[in-house]
């Protein structure tokens, strides 16, 4: 029994760091852009596609370049769609957006097909790890690696790098940082373009262990909203906290109650929303209450 | 055409019975199969219902799907199992529907905005889970299937069924609107906070709006299992949940009529384009995101555009007639004498913290007289006006309101009790009309808004009210028009109908004129007066020269203590009073005269005509013309509130510009953006600093290095006391680091021009030297433009001021002439009148 738990939490610690990956996106795109932005999933399916395609072209090496190539994709939707959402009444956004990524799930049906494509791990990661009572296989163990490489270097971007006190400083008070100068549509181009990276790299990582299929955004936007939620919109450690607890709780209850799994978190948003209304570390964003 | 259209603007339920009966028939006799037509009938209640919520509530629902999807399984139940027929399987799921929207609704009502719309997709998913997973009773994947119609076999018969099912929903979604709950449910979307201060119980309004759309949706839901013979999963997949709010949106969510065509476009245009594609998304999502982009209004608005219309039809919109002779407006006040106080203040005190804000005040409101309430900078009259509001319960102290303690009273209390207030910044329904405004205060008072099944406008007393109350005020006139196309000062008059409405006897007006013109002054002046016959009128305001001229009574605050009270004459020559506008160090400042050529520096900041900066609207700034030139100090000076603010906020490009023109070093900077503006050389040293406080003060100074700033070792050495804090988070610093560092932080981009605001507000005196030393150094380095409202303690440093009044520039000259003309002083930036000899 011991070693089913502990086998499965570090399952559970793997897909919640996928998710932390998917959440932490949208957290820092709602933090500086205040817009919440519904298409979000469809680019994590974009990243899971894309990088098929470069891995079918040229070989496993190349995807890594799909999250750039998704990003730059959205640098472009910002440009041209987004940035006109700023300052306008939550019902557009959430409509625009929401719409967004139905057209871009239309548009991944449209060029594929709506079966699922095969995707396999690579050969030099199969087969499986063991440690002591816990084991799990290679793949789910880089994954885990990789994105928490990901994670802490996106923090030491944001607490060390210039770029990224721009970042800090423009969602407490984005006026102020731009009577200093800085150009503030850029910047928000700029973290709408990380947003879509970061959730295109979790599609990348996770393609190989879930199917690839269209509507493939959908199961990860919902767990994405259901942790900003609970760990409290805009809050970076939020997000990475209550992913981690997530994607425990799911893979705990798939283990043991697999019907409820995919509402625990449901009912887990539900009742951390009711006690603790801005989330486990929110702050108040009057902007969209 | 326009009348024909208007004719039918004004008979919306004949409208909504002929475009029904025309969406039933048309597409049929075009071919489109008869069913998806009924789908289509269903979907636009299905939207309607959803509109209930978003369009009259202001609440977006991601989720209600859920009802929808639920509805569905009820009625499989009540006919698979209970072996019922459609009638009664119905009525048995909309209550099923209506139970269930009241306990959710109670628990997720108090949330708004994003959190709403979440909460409402969390329990559609978990509905949605539960039908997947719990085949047994739901089955599943395959739902329910072969649900007999007992009555309505085939499908014109069901068809007709529909139609007659919709419109009768419908109807009572139009008489819902009309009726006094429908009203109510349209103020607190506009206003929840004044809905309350005006005596709603808010949350049992939107409890009551939430059911009512959970009924619509529940009957859409009911119906379309009836539809298919069978109940599914899908419509509570995350998919479909959108739906209904893109149907609502694509029609126009601000038209009674717009989620009609937003379900005819979604059906008809899904019948349409999946017969060309499987994947017809692709086509029909463009489509939402231009609408939705371009067109506010929807459908409805876009064809309401093409006839030259632009107003919201929620509501039929028509105002009942007035009638010949108004009634003259009788206050709540009419026998109150005038010599007992109608409000009586005892040792009123309140601390925040460590700042006291109100010190023992006490002070009596008698009837029928005009008692305003001044006081310099932070005297705390905001917060003396919200205790008396009931917004914030003081520490000490009692307040008596015509016999009644009211001093721990909620504040709905105190207006059904006969205390109004206005606010500073407008708080009315903006998306109503005049009339509507009031008329809704009225209905307040009367508590009348649970009547669902009468039209609001069939009340002949309610109406005679708000007629009268509206030609006491002025706006007879513009009663139709919706407050949006109101003026500033016609939206101030509205503001104090509102006021009225509530019955009051203590009117509380807090800053009326604030953002008016002169002649709108006067207006709102001048009916303010009359209303003192009548009522007891309690007045904060900083346009000193029009209290003087107006009140009976003035009360003067001064960091939180009461320093006089009396007429005005008396007042005006009070020493406390002189020394609180205009500093202790009046009339002892030692100012150098210029030498006589020292002002001919070239020009380097000028701004000309500049009229903008809206206070909630209107223009605070009034024409503003003022020059900077190099290597000098201009002190902006001031009573609060006339614009000093705004105006370096206006040059900062923060804030929006009417007319007129900036310009730096010759090249113009009129509307440009802030950063832009920074680069070209103007740096500000913000009202509350601003430093970002999780940020170290090396990185809050690294953030606003530029090439050409001082570097970080030239900072240091200038302010040493900074580079021993350099590793702390901005937050951790004190009043008058912090205010250091928001200085230092100004010359680290090469800055030719720095505005100040308010640099020594909030220090100890012992910090005050620090930060004048500080902002000597400045000096050296560009030219330095100070807003003040304390003008002994800049004009020493300053060569030039400017003294602004109501927005505009009263005085403009060098602060030798200013510090010598002791008059002006204090008819600008005291207490003094013309009236009073000083």
């Amino acid at each position: 029994m011991i070693d089913v738990l502990l086998t499965q939490t570090i399952n559970g610690l793997m897909l919640g760091m996928i998710y932390v990956l998917v959440a932490v996106g949208l957290s820092i795109t709602f933090g500086m852009l205040g817009i919440i932005n519904f298409a979000h999933g469809a680019f994590f399916a974009l990243g899971a596609y894309i990088g098929l395609l470069f891995f079918r072209t040229f070989g496993w090496w190349a995807i890594w370049l799909a999250p750039l190539v998704v990003g730059g994709i959205g640098m472009a939707l910002e440009k041209v769609l987004i940035s006109k959402l700023y300052g306008r009444e939550p019902l557009i956004s959430l409509v625009v957006t929401f719409a967004l990524g139905l057209l871009i799930e239309a548009i991944l049906r449209w060029v594929f097909g709506p079966a699922g494509q095969p995707f396999a791990t690579p050969k030099f990661l199969a087969g499986v790890i063991e440690y002591g009572p816990i084991l799990i296989t290679k793949y789910r163990f880089a994954v885990l690696l990789c994105s928490v490489v990901i994670v802490v270097g996106l923090w030491l971007f944001l607490t060390y790098t210039s770029y990224g006190h721009v970042l800090q400083a423009g969602s407490k008070d984005p006026e102020m940082v731009e009577m200093l100068g800085i150009d503030f549509p850029l910047v928000q181009t700029l973290v709408f373009g990380l947003g879509c990276t970061l959730a295109a790299a979790a599609g990348v990582l996770a393609a190989p262990i879930w199917a690839v299929i269209p509507s493939m955004g959908a199961s990860a936007i919902m767990p994405a909203f259901v942790i900003v939620a609970i760990g409290g919109l805009g809050s970076f450690s939020g997000a990475v906290v209550s992913g981690l607890l997530v994607g425990v709780v799911t893979t705990l209850t798939v283990q043991f109650k697999p019907e409820a799994a995919t509402a625990a978190m449901y009912v887990l948003m539900f009742l951390v929303l009711l006690f603790f209304p801005r989330g486990i570390l929110g702050k108040s964003w009057e902007r969209v209450e | 055409m326009r009348k024909f259209i208007d004719w039918w603007g004004a008979r919306p339920v004949a409208t909504l019975t002929v475009t029904l009966v025309c969406a039933a028939v048309v597409p049929v006799l075009l071919g489109v199969p008869l069913t998806k037509v009924t789908q289509l009938l269903i979907f636009a209640l299905y939207a309607a219902g959803v509109n209930v919520l978003i369009g009259y509530l202001g609440l977006v629902p991601f989720g209600a799907s859920f009802f929808f999807g639920i509805a569905g399984y009820g009625l499989a139940y009540m006919i698979l199992t209970r072996g019922e027929n459609e009638i009664v399987a119905i009525l048995m799921s909309v209550v099923m529907t209506v139970a269930l929207a009241v306990v959710v609704g109670a628990v997720i009502l108090r949330r708004k905005g994003l959190y709403f719309a979440l909460l409402t997709l969390a329990c559609s998913q978990i509905a949605f889970e539960i039908a997947i997973k719990w085949t047994s009773v739901t089955g599943g994947e395959n739902g329910l299937q072969n649900i007999p119609r007992a009555f309505f076999d085939t499908d014109e018969a069901f068809h007709a069924f529909t139609l007659v099912v919709v419109l009768g929903c419908l109807m009572l979604m139009a008489r819902l609107a009309h009726s006094p709950t429908g009203r109510a449910l349209q103020a607190v979307r506009d206003n929840e906070l004044r809905a309350s201060m005006l005596g709603y119980n808010v949350f049992q309004i939107k409890l009551v709006g939430f059911c009512f759309a959970a009924a619509l949706i529940g009957v859409a839901g009911s119906l379309i299992g009836l539809l298919l013979r069978g109940v599914y999963a899908n419509y509570l997949s995350w998919q479909h949940a959108g739906d209904p709010v893109l149907m609502a949106t694509l029609g126009g969510v601000q038209h009674f009529l717009g989620p009609l065509w937003g379900a005819a476009a979604f059906v008809l245009l899904e019948d349409q384009l999946s017969g060309l594609t499987e994947n017809w998304w692709l086509m029909f999502a463009p489509i939402i995101i231009l609408f939705a982009m371009l067109s506010p209004g929807g459908l409805h608005g876009a064809f309401q555009k093409l006839f030259g219309f632009s107003r919201r039809t929620l509501t039929n919109d028509r105002i009942p007639p007035r009638p010949a002779n108004v009634e003259a407006y009788t206050s709540g006040s009419v026998g109150m004498t005038g010599t007992q106080p109608v409000l009586s203040i005892e040792g009123l005190s309140k601390s925040f913290g460590p700042v006291v804000t109100s010190r023992d005040i006490s002070l009596d409101v008698y009837p029928k007289q005009l008692h305003s309430i001044i006081g310099p900078n932070g005297a705390g009259k905001s917060t003396f006006f919200n205790i008396l509001s009931g917004i914030v319960l003081p520490d000490a102290g009692r307040i008596v309101f015509d016999g009644t303690d009211i001093t721990r009273l909620p504040t709905y209390r105190r207006s059904r009790l006969g205390i109004g207030r206005s606010f500073q910044i407008l708080s009315v329904f903006q998306n109503l009309t005049a009339f509507e405004n009031v008329r809704i205060a009225v209905q307040a008072s009367r508590r009348q808004w649970w009547r669902f099944w009468r039209n609001a406008y069939s009340d002949e007393t309610s109406n005679q009210r708000v007629w009268a109350i509206l030609e006491a005020v002025g706006l007879s006139e513009r009663a139709g028009a919706p407050c949006s196309e109101l003026s500033h000062g016609q939206k101030r008059l509205l503001e104090i109908a509102v006021t009225l409405a509530t019955d009051a006897k203590l009117l509380l007006l807090d800053e009326p004129l604030a953002g008016l013109t002169q002649s709108d002054r006067e207006i709102v002046g001048r009916l303010i007066k009359k209303l003192a016959e009548t009522h007891a009128v309690l007045l904060v305001e900083h346009d000193i020269d029009r209290v003087l001229d107006l009140s009976d009574r003035i009360s003067v605050l001064h960091q939180g203590r009461m320093i006089a009270d009396g007429p005005p004459a008396e007042v005006v020559k009070s020493p406390e009073v002189v020394s609180a506008y205009l500093g202790q160090a009046h009339g002892r400042v030692e100012v150098v005269a210029p030498p006589p050529d020292g002002l001919a520096a070239p020009s380097l900041l000028s701004v000309k005509g500049l009229v903008g900066g809206y206070a909630g609207g209107g223009s605070v700034l009034q024409g503003i013309d003022l020059e900077v030139r190099q290597n000098e100090v201009v002190a902006l000076l001031g009573r609060n509130g006339v614009g000093k603010t705004t105006l370096l906020r206006a040059i900062m490009g923060t804030l929006p510009i009417e007319s007129g023109s900036i310009s730096l070093g010759g090249r113009d900077l009129t509307r440009q953006r802030p950063s832009r503006i920074n680069r070209e050389g103007i740096s500000i040293v913000p009202e509350g600093r601003r430093i970002f406080e999780d940020l170290t003060v090396a990185t809050n100074l690294q953030l606003a290095s530029r090439k050409g700033g001082a570097s970080v070792e030239e900072i240091y050495s200038l302010f040493p006391k900074l580079q021993s804090l350099a590793q702390n988070k901005a937050g951790t610093l004190s009043g008058g680091e912090r205010q250091m560092l928001a200085i230092a932080r100004a010359l680290m981009s090469p800055s030719k021009v720095i505005l100040l605001d308010e640099p020594f507000e909030g220090l100890a005196p012992s910090v005050v030297a620090d930060i004048k030393d500080a902002v000597a150094k400045l000096r050296t380095r560009a030219s330095l433009v100070i807003v003040e409202h304390d003008a002994h303690s800049v004009l020493a440093m300053a060569d030039r001021a400017y003294v602004l009044v109501n927005g505009a520039v009263a005085f403009a000259g060098t602060t030798y002439e200013l510090s010598k003309d002791e008059p002006l002083q204090h008819r600008l930036l005291g207490v003094g009148a013309r009236t009073a000899a000083v």
